[in-house]
């Protein structure tokens, strides 16, 4: 029995090297195989979802914007954190964000992309509810949703517990 | 050409898992002397145990295409098509050409006729886009690609067809290879620790050096943060482009993707003559990592996610790495463009 099953298999893999038309014993056809790409993906909440969770005690606000833009208008109680394309958030700013149930990540108006980057990396860091804002702060003030900074109101921003200048 | 695939999975999805079940009838005495029999062929431990796997997988691999042979040769098909202008309908079995037939019907063609390919080869015997898809889909199933493979390669191909939007993508001042007024612009997303930006690179370049000075390729950077250092090493490739070097400088980084630190990346400036002082106080300038992060800002903005991408005027190109896949959809954005396509002629031949 066991001769029959390997003189078979010998037989089989001369008759594959022997055909003109052998098929590859090779790696599977990867069309996209790239760095990075299986990356996690975070989810992109709507400004509607996103007021909900601004009820939530413990979700929290994520402004990726440099520090003066966000100066001039934020989301209230939004924490600003520098999101850097080359540099990953300093592990003491991601550390708090794990123990939040959403952290809803944005940028000015989401068309550069950097609010999605930004929640995918945090994702990715092990901050579990890390989501990102579709269009950005201005679908939030565009909703009615809550802001504040120097332009809304003229009043100074709180004390921000994460920053990253 | 070469193709890797898992044909041998996708064409004989029955006969691998069957094969592979035979094993579970042999009875347990006789299983010993497998076991005893690879022991001869493998060492043990877990090197001797990856081997003994790979040998069973391999063998039951290719019982299944020795048996799925016969299969082929026994089963009948029928299929009408122009052999001239699908030269690899010629080398394609019975059963392959029911094959192709039964993929002709349900793959979509793009450009003038949008209705399947057979349809449009029905309408049009000589349509140009729907001959060279079947020849393309014929030349697949002859090298045993899957059929889900094939789809996926077609989806794609009818997605850059149809794709109106581009990205802005900046060109100028950037690392170009060829001619620098080329009408089709390759932008490639890279990082210089990325093994699949490697092997794009040099695949690349061949294109272009068979193009007529029609298609020029643009290095834009995109380091991962995965990677550690990948920026310093992108800033030693923006360096060198400043002394008129970064296609070699590239090269060498390719080469070693394991040692990159700045000791190393001296040492490759050194070994293609640069100017040391100056290759040095361009590391140091702000301006070099500001021209990186530019560069990885549009690729941010046009989707990058991984690396490489690559784009075709502005518009992402996800088809497979092969120059040939490439070439073609080289060929398919010259004809949008009302231009000669660069590539003329049969790609997908060997």
């Amino acid at each position: 029995m066991v001769g029959i099953v390997f003189a078979a298999l010998f037989f089989a893999v001369l008759g594959n090297i022997v055909r003109k038309e052998g098929l590859p014993l090779a790696t599977p056809l990867i069309m996209d195989a790239r760095c990075g790409s299986e990356a996690a993906t975070a989810n992109a909440l709507s400004v509607q979802e996103a007021l909900l969770d601004f009820k939530n005690a413990n979700a929290v606000f994520l402004d990726i914007r440099p520090r003066d833009e966000f100066l001039r208008g934020h989301i209230k109680d939004a924490v600003n954190l520098v999101y850097s394309l080359l540099e990953p958030f300093p592990e003491e700013s991601v550390a708090p964000l794990k123990k939040k149930d959403k952290v809803i990540v944005y940028s000015l108006d989401g068309l550069d992309e950097k609010a999605n980057h930004a929640a995918d990396e945090l994702l990715e860091a092990g901050v579990k509810g890390a989501a990102s804002l579709s269009g950005g702060f201005l679908a939030w003030v565009k909703a009615g949703g809550p802001y504040s900074g120097l332009s809304s109101s003229g009043e100074r921003p709180a004390e921000l517990p994460v920053t990253q200048e | 050409m070469k193709l890797d695939s898992h044909s041998g999975v996708g064409r004989y999805p029955v006969l691998v898992p069957a094969f592979a079940g035979m094993t579970t009838w042999i009875p347990y005495r006789n299983r010993n002397d497998i076991r005893h029999f690879q022991s001869l062929l493998c060492p043990s431990g877990a090197w001797g145990l990856v081997m003994k796997h790979t040998v069973f997988m391999i063998c039951c691999l290719a019982a299944a295409v020795l048996l799925g042979e016969g299969f082929v040769l026994a089963e009948e098909g029928s299929i009408a098509l122009p052999k001239e202008g699908i030269p690899t309908l010629a080398r394609l079995t019975q059963a392959q050409r029911a094959e192709l037939e039964g993929l002709l019907k349900d793959i979509a063609n793009y450009g003038t006729c949008e209705e399947s390919i057979l349809n449009c080869l029905n309408r049009n015997p000589q349509d140009p886009v729907a001959m060279k898809n079947a020849n393309m889909t014929a030349f697949l199933i002859s090298k045993g690609v899957s059929h889900e493979s094939i789809r996926k390669i077609f989806s794609e191909k009818e997605r850059f067809a149809n794709d109106t939007k581009r990205a802005r993508l900046t060109v100028e001042g950037r690392p170009t290879y060829g001619n620098p007024t080329a009408p089709i612009v390759l932008a490639d997303f890279a990082e210089f620790k990325c093994f699949f930006c490697g092997e794009l690179l040099p695949l690349l370049h061949k294109i272009i050096n068979d193009s007529n000075g029609m298609v020029r390729a643009v290095f834009k950077h995109f380091p991962l943060k995965m990677h550690k250092g990948s920026v310093l090493s992108s800033c030693a490739a923006e360096a060198a482009h400043r002394q008129g070097r970064f296609w070699d400088m590239s090269s060498l980084l390719f080469s070693d993707m394991q040692n990159q630190e700045l000791d190393h990346l001296i040492a490759h400036a050194r070994a293609i003559g640069l100017d040391l002082d100056r290759f040095r106080a361009d590391m140091d300038d702000p301006g070099v990592t500001k021209d990186v992060e530019k560069d990885k800002e549009e690729g941010v903005q046009a989707g990058v996610k991984g690396t490489p991408t690559l784009f075709i005027n502005g518009k992402t190109c996800n088809l497979p790495r092969h120059d040939s896949f490439i070439k073609d959809a080289i060929n398919d954005e010259a004809v949008l463009m009302g231009l000669t396509p660069p590539f003329p002629g049969n790609l997908f031949t060997e």
